[in-house]
């Protein structure tokens, strides 16, 4: 299954929500410094869009992908959805997650700003939220 | 192939030409008022379900058609869509996705009568003034679902 995090605007939290996927046990601080190194590849955040980049695989096997771009993650949604099921036909379990929607990036943080704890727990319970998903489609 | 008719709300051009597209509105010459309005999806379709794929039917190919509002991400949309649609798979093994973008032809009265209908819930004033505006727009409405028929390679994702 492929796992997609979603953030219109800039890619910053997708990168947080992957990196927690992919390393539930990385500290806040670690994964927020490595979220930003990879995101400095990107030049400044929010600069231009990703349409689409693999992150890597999840402990549960899942492959993570991640994509910024101006559209509304509702709207996304719904378009995605819709055109799964066109594409498979409806029939077995759907090979794309879109994951989210992810808190809203609020700035330019620094890894000691009061905000980023309340941030970083919004981003765990997304990911924690997605990983039931994955159990609950895995499920027969 | 998965064919999307594709405009701001997805409830009035890009319903008028799925249905051009499927025979549900004549070619030969321009509809009455009373055909655009008994068409599917037209005017009924609101905010919340922008960005929904509702199904228009098969065309003469089996191919499945789509109506796509995307409001006024209709590029960055389609752009998104390129990779994403390669998730599901490499194009040999899964159908291929065309888009066609009814939005350029967008006039006055088609976005003042859906804002009027749609926005405002005014649907007796607004929707003959889409219907109106639909037909005005009819030729280039068939002119672009023809030019796809002709070429739909610059369609596809």
């Amino acid at each position: 299954m492929i796992v997609l995090y979603y953030s219109p605007g800039a890619l910053f939290p997708a990168l947080l929500a992957a990196m927690n996927h992919a390393h539930p046990d990385l500290p806040p601080e670690r994964a927020w410094l490595r979220a930003r190194e990879r995101l400095d590849r990107h030049g400044p955040a929010g600069e231009r869009p990703v349409l689409l980049e693999e992150f890597g695989p999840s402990p549960g096997g899942e492959t993570l992908y991640l994509a910024a771009a101006p559209v509304p993650s509702a709207l996304l949604r719904r378009t995605l959805s819709g055109l799964g099921v066109a594409l498979t036909g409806g029939r077995g379990t759907p090979p794309v997650l879109l994951a989210g929607p992810l808190p809203p990036w609020r700035g330019r943080w620094t890894i000691s700003a009061p905000g980023r704890a309340g941030y970083w727990e919004e981003i765990r319970a997304l990911v924690e939220r997605t990983r039931l998903q994955i159990e609950l489609i895995g499920r027969p | 192939m998965i064919i999307i008719f594709q405009c701001y709300g997805g409830t009035h051009t890009s319903a008028a030409a799925a249905s051009i597209y499927l025979g549900a509105l004549p070619r030969s010459r321009v509809p009455r008022l009373e055909e655009v309005l008994a068409m599917p999806y037209f005017d009924r379709v609101d905010s919340a379900g922008v960005g929904a794929l509702n199904y228009a039917g098969r065309d003469r190919r089996g191919n499945r058609v789509f109506i796509l509002g995307s409001s006024r991400w209709g590029g960055p949309m389609r752009e998104l869509l390129v990779p994403l649609s390669g998730l599901y798979g490499p194009v040999t093994e899964r159908p291929g996705v065309a888009v066609i973008d009814c939005y350029p032809l967008l006039s006055w009265p088609v976005r003042m009568g859906g804002f009027i209908s749609r926005r405002l819930g005014l649907t007796a004033l607004g929707r003959p003034l889409v219907g109106r505006g639909i037909l005005r727009i009819y030729p280039r409405l068939l002119e672009l679902v023809e030019r796809f028929e002709r070429d739909p390679a610059p369609h596809l994702l």
